[in-house]
């Protein structure tokens, strides 16, 4: 039982830092943090596209959040071909401005950045390495889930790009890439290979610095 | 720390001169267990990524496996008192559905525990007994979200979500992993296995 009581005592703490994690994700300043980087790795991962086609991350706005309950943050996809064609119909009515419409799609930001980087923070934190190991294994580990979180967006502006492309004519319109894209995507933006992407970098990262020789000791003590 | 073939074990913190060449680093990286089983673990992940995104895989295991889960939930849902509908992968009642999908069929989590079990080096015995029964303890958990996740859905709708998405999914996953790490150290045990 003793090795049930180890491995329980520190699956309790890994459950309880990342529950209080959770709970702090939820106050304001913690939450709209998280919404900023988000929204910046995002504009960072995607904000220019091929064709012209340009990706926007923002925040919604507090008039925003009836309409779009959930969420907290809104991609909008726009092209300068779907401009330029705007500008055509418009001088072609004789109107003097134009009016576009960019596909918009809203994203949780919690969900996509908030909660993988909880459950690695409590992850790190829970095992029994050393402290300067645990402050490399946090700063590597919140760059790798920084760079999955921009691949994450990259492929969604893709999808939809590919999706949209008779209005936005701007993005992969290749029948290979688009399903490649495709298929990437279908597997990486589930919540389940994000937590399985956070546990393998904690594990690289982790695992072979805890000192088993302490507790194979410990257990024949 | 690594093995050698008569039982001992040797230290290997120590991986010679700065001055060896990208193929003996290679295979002094390999040579550590921890490592080895890292990148097996991470190369079968990806393999199993590679079947999952199949549309034979999702059509042959993920549809009836949800259909399953659904099946059973919503069996004891009616048995405790919910009289629901299972149409498929859906458990439905008076407005109110709740749709086994990708994600809430606990295959990532069952993805690492088989990775894990197959990759560990000890003997088959164990881990056919841990494969068994650790993925029943698994399927029967999904089994109790699936039924939480129901009885929220109906009881305090404003936490369903919270519980879905943020709960239980790293409970599940963490849950996992304990189980992972408490059959390496039983069969360690077991086995003798000598890891100084």
């Amino acid at each position: 039982m003793e090795l049930g009581m180890l491995i329980a005592k520190r699956i309790g703490l890994f459950l309880f830092l990342y529950f209080g994690l959770l709970i702090l994700g939820h106050v304001a300043p913690v939450k709209s943090l998280i919404s900023k980087t988000y929204n910046a790795i995002g504009n960072m991962a995607t904000g220019s596209y091929r064709d012209g086609g340009t990706a926007k991350f923002r925040s919604l706005r507090p008039e925003e959040l009836g309409r779009f309950k959930g969420f907290d943050s809104l991609v909008q996809l726009s092209s300068e071909r779907q401009q330029e064609i705007a500008i055509e119909k418009a001088k072609a009515e004789g109107r003097n401005s134009a009016q576009i419409s960019p596909v918009t799609y809203p994203v949780n930001s919690w969900v996509k950045l908030g909660m993988i980087l909880s459950f690695f923070l409590a992850l790190c934190l829970s095992t029994p390495i050393s402290i300067k190991r645990k402050l490399i294994a946090l700063a590597l580990g919140c760059l790798s889930i920084f760079a999955l979180v921009a691949l994450q967006s990259f492929t969604a502006v893709g999808t939809k790009f590919a999706r949209y492309y008779g209005e936005l004519q701007a993005g992969f319109s290749d029948p290979m890439a688009v399903s490649a894209i495709r298929r990437v995507d279908n597997i990486i933006q589930y919540m389940g290979f994000s937590l399985l992407f956070a546990f393998i970098v904690w594990a690289v990262l982790c695992l072979p610095h805890i000192n088993y020789h302490k507790y194979s000791k410990a257990k024949s003590s | 720390m690594t093995k050698n073939e008569n039982g001992s074990v040797k230290s290997d913190s120590n991986l010679g001169s700065p001055n060896r060449s990208i193929g003996q680093k290679i295979k002094d990286l390999w040579a550590i267990t921890v490592n080895r089983l890292l990148i097996q673990f991470v190369a079968l992940i990806g393999l199993f990524y590679l079947l999952w995104s199949t549309p034979f895989f999702q059509s042959g295991f993920v549809k009836p496996l949800s259909e399953f889960y659904a099946w059973i939930s919503g069996a004891i849902l009616s048995l405790v008192g919910y009289p629901v509908k299972v149409i498929g992968d859906s458990i439905t009642s008076e407005g109110i559905a709740i749709n086994i999908k990708n994600g809430c069929d606990g295959i990532e989590a069952l993805a690492i525990f088989w990775v894990g079990i197959l990759i560990f080096p000890t003997i088959w015995k164990d881990k056919v007994s841990a494969l068994v029964f650790g993925t029943l303890f698994l399927v029967i958990l999904n089994i109790i979200r699936i039924v939480s996740l129901y009885w929220f859905r109906i009881n305090i709708p404003s936490l369903f979500e919270l519980m879905h998405v943020s709960v239980w999914q790293v409970l599940f996953i963490a849950l996992t992993i304990a189980c992972l790490l408490y059959w390496i150290g039983w069969t360690n045990k077991k086995n003798q296995l000598q890891w100084n």
